[in-house]
């Protein structure tokens, strides 16, 4: 079959980092391709060049038999080559409907003034066509949820009519009724002829959606194979290059945690999110929720540690004695502690260093009753946090974001886990995180457990709420839909009964 | 472990000593003059005691315009606490008081009642202008307290400087409170979900920042000798010009540091005092050489500011 896309010996280099090494890369139409390594092997890097977010720095590009060379991601979507970036690309405070052509509005003008309403109705159109979650599309960016934000790129990356499509790593945003759509998207753009790249951290998922796949370490593409020929245990084999156990999940299968009970969740409302949720959470327990987009599960994240507002109902921590958790302030200082989903725009410090990040939430214990806040303290604690929690990095005055994703979850996870907790909420631990770093993000929060650490996990991936949780709460329409133990009736099959 | 040079950090040092020695050169040695040093200490003083406070609300991200206004206004209601009672003691404290005050309710009507710092500020900077003149135009320019001409004796206004200095640059650099404004600066929601009570540190920076402009204001009343409908005017300018080209950015943040902005009004005084010495103290030239070499550290400081953050980010 003739290719459409030719790559030859592409290099790329940031500094003297080599993050593309002499990369050969060939895709067929009609072919749906993996992409597989770790944080950090160069797959986004290598995407981001076909789609014109970097220039090559060696190699050649042949599209259609042409040499194809996009200096920006405009040239490249000219091209038909369309992206959804892994980070949230959308300029957050034009409409939704504007920004699906974004770069492109000229085709809209009509005597030097924008047609507006014809770009809302040629965006409606577009979502139509594609059977895309429906957004509102007058709305800015900024008020819309990560999830419709990413609709939002993947209407933009279709409004091309695109020939070959990126997918970088768009499913872990998603809900499981989203990814459902995307891939009956994708099948029916295979039938077209079209090709689809993607990258996804969960291995199953992408050996059961593609043709073939690539895996990529350190720069280098290792090999690229049909996937009838792998399973996840070679594709991980491949990835980090040597054996690594499939177990990362719990092994017990066992509901296993205290009696007492540590926050005593009554009638939470929050006006159009959540409605009337209540809840128990025991000393020791993991307590999961899944839902699908729009179920609340995050809004209940955020209501139990007192962000919402015009919260109604009670959130109560019971220790030596009962405090009712108002706001954030009684959250933080009564030992609860908040990992939110959005981990750039919500949790870290992107331009700050490592250290910054990492004492922040401590900054009260590390002055303690004096009025002088120790300089050495604070470097002692984040070396040795960044230390404990394994955060890979140049120096603890390193900026934030030049760390890789797993690393910022490390940092963002380990800075709340040093202290002395009561409650951890996590909203969606582990969102592009490669598959070391989120068995060790499991092996952390069962570490976390066993001292008797009482968790909330809030994930769109049932394998990790299953995975992990002592019970699960299941939630659609902002209400709790049903209550699992873990046992014998703990299935992803038995879960989508409810949720759906 | 890599060390890498942080340009964000150097370019301040980097622009004071090539102030210095460009100065120097252009004036035949008279800009590094005993004499001339400390004069241009003493040009100084009132600068770096605004710049010292106002950094708190830059670091939030923020800017605080009304800090020329509250220095004039200030001096002009302490001048008219003076004459009533004929107090210097009381003067001073009416003064600080009202500045602090207006710091206060700067801070409520930006955390509280959300209005961006630079409308908030801007319309107090027109409006309490109106006050002043409103004042001199009745209570008429008066003479400065006698007792008051103490604070231009070098012997008690330097040491007054260090004190004040300290105390501030402690409290930025060296307590938690320092650390949670710049959290704010850098992801005001970061810094909410993490604890950092957000709404009681603005108001607190704000009333820093109006405390310190209360102090601007007496100083240049000893240094004048008197009060002027005049007073501070564009001194917000001369403040914001000194933090910016000391290396803090407009974002704040971790930029924001206390040496910074020490650094930077020195910087903008040697441009100032050297283009005098020089015998262009007619404005047409003045002014636009000021300018012209601000414009020049700013865009230096920002340029390596990206250029670093550039290459860092790749090297992920």
């Amino acid at each position: 079959m003739e290719h459409i896309l030719e790559v030859r010996g592409l290099c790329k280099y940031f500094g003297s980092t080599v993050a593309n090494d002499h990369i050969d890369f060939d895709l067929s139409p009609g072919e749906v391709r993996g992409l597989a390594g770790e944080n950090g092997s160069g797959k986004s890097t290598l995407l981001q060049q076909i789609a014109g977010i970097y220039r090559k720095d060696e190699g050649t590009m042949t599209l259609h038999g042409q040499a194809y060379d996009p200096a920006t991601p405009i040239d490249a979507i000219r091209n038909k080559v369309g992206i959804v970036v892994q980070e949230l690309g959308c300029l957050s405070n034009l409409p939704a409907g504007v920004n699906v052509f974004s770069g492109r509005l000229g085709q809209f003008k009509n005597h030097g003034i924008l047609d507006m309403k014809r770009i809302y109705k040629e965006a409606d159109a577009l979502f139509e066509t594609y059977g895309l979650m429906k957004v509102p599309l007058h709305k800015p960016c900024s008020q819309l949820s990560i999830e419709s934000r990413k609709m939002i790129e993947l209407a933009r990356a279709l409004s091309s009519d695109p020939d070959i499509l990126i997918l970088d790593e768009v499913t872990q945003s998603l809900s499981q009724n989203n990814r459902d759509m995307l891939y009956r998207l994708m099948e029916k753009l295979k039938k077209e002829g079209k090709t689809i790249v993607i990258i996804t951290h969960d291995l199953e998922e992408m050996l059961e959606l593609c043709d073939t796949i690539s895996v990529l370490r350190d720069g280098h593409l290792i090999t690229t194979k049909p996937c009838e020929e792998m399973d996840t245990d070679e594709v991980k084999r491949l990835m980090v290059g040597r054996e690594v156990s499939s177990e990362y999940y719990r092994s017990d299968m066992e509901a296993n945690y205290q009696k007492e009970v540590v926050l005593e969740v009554k009638h939470l409302t929050v006006p159009k999110e959540v409605e009337d949720v209540s809840f128990e959470l025991h000393k020791g327990e993991i307590l999961g929720f899944c839902g699908l987009s729009d179920s609340g599960i995050h809004e209940v994240g955020k209501a139990v540690y007192g962000i919402s507002k015009n919260r109604t109902g009670t959130v109560t921590l019971h220790g030596e004695a009962s405090v009712e958790i108002k706001n954030i302030s009684a959250a933080t200082s009564n030992g609860m502690a908040y990992v939110p989903k959005d981990r750039d725009g919500e949790a870290l410090m992107m331009r700050d260093s490592i250290a910054s990040n990492f004492v922040l939430p401590s900054l009260g214990e590390l002055q303690g009753k004096g009025i002088f806040l120790s300089p050495k303290k604070i470097n002692k604690m984040a070396r040795e946090g960044a230390e404990e929690f394994q955060v890979k990095c140049s120096g603890i005055r390193q900026k934030m974001e030049g760390l890789s994703g797993g690393n910022k979850q490390k940092v963002n996870l380990g800075r709340w886990l040093l202290k002395d907790l009561n409650v951890i909420v996590l909203d969606c631990p582990t969102r592009g995180v490669d598959v070391s770093v989120k068995a060790y993000i499991y092996h952390v929060m069962s570490e976390a457990k066993k001292k008797g650490l009482s968790m909330i996990l809030i994930s769109d991936e049932l394998p990790e709420v299953l995975g992990m949780s002592d019970r699960l709460l299941i939630m659609k329409d902002g209400k709790v839909q049903g209550e699992f133990t873990r046992g014998n009736r703990f299935t992803q099959e038995a879960l989508i009964e409810v949720m759906v | 472990m890599e060390k890498r040079i942080d340009m964000n950090k150097l370019v301040p040092v980097i622009s004071l000593v090539a102030m210095a020695l460009i100065f120097t050169v252009f004036t035949n040695g008279v800009m590094l003059s005993f004499y001339n040093i400390r004069m241009l200490i003493d040009q100084t003083v009132v600068l770096i005691i605004a710049c010292i406070g106002t950094v708190f609300v830059t670091s939030l991200g923020s800017v605080d315009l009304s800090v020329g206004v509250v220095c004039g206004f200030t001096a002009v209601v302490g001048d008219l606490v003076y004459r009533a009672t004929g107090s210097t003691a009381l003067m001073v404290i009416a003064a600080m008081a009202i500045g602090t005050g207006i710091g206060a309710m700067n801070g409520f009507l930006i955390s509280k009642c959300k209005l961006p710092s630079f409308m908030a500020t801007l319309s107090l900077l027109i409006g309490l202008r109106g006050i002043i003149n409103y004042i001199q135009s009745i209570a008429g320019i008066n003479y400065a307290s006698p007792q008051l001409m103490v604070l231009q004796k070098e012997a008690v206004k330097i040491p007054l400087l260090l004190v004040i200095v300290a105390v501030f640059w402690y409290t930025f650099e060296y307590t938690k409170f320092g650390k949670y404004c710049q959290s704010i600066g850098e992801n005001e929601i970061v810094a909410k979900y993490t604890g950092v009570p957000v709404a009681k540190s603005k108001i607190f920076c704000y009333m820093i920042s109006g405390f310190t402009a209360s102090l601007a204001g007496i100083f240049t009343v000893a240094r004048l000798g008197g009060t002027s409908t005049t007073m501070g005017t564009n001194f917000e300018m001369k403040v914001l010009i000194a933090i910016y080209v000391g290396g803090v950015l407009v974002r704040g943040g971790a930029t924001a540091r206390s040496y910074k902005v020490m650094i930077g009004a020195f910087v903008v005084m040697i441009i100032e005092n050297g283009l005098k010495i020089m015998g262009y103290a007619s404005s047409e030239i003045n002014e636009a050489a000021q300018g012209i070499l601000l414009m020049v550290i700013l865009f230096l400081t920002i340029y390596f500011e990206n250029h670093t953050v550039k290459r860092k980010k790749t090297n992920a």
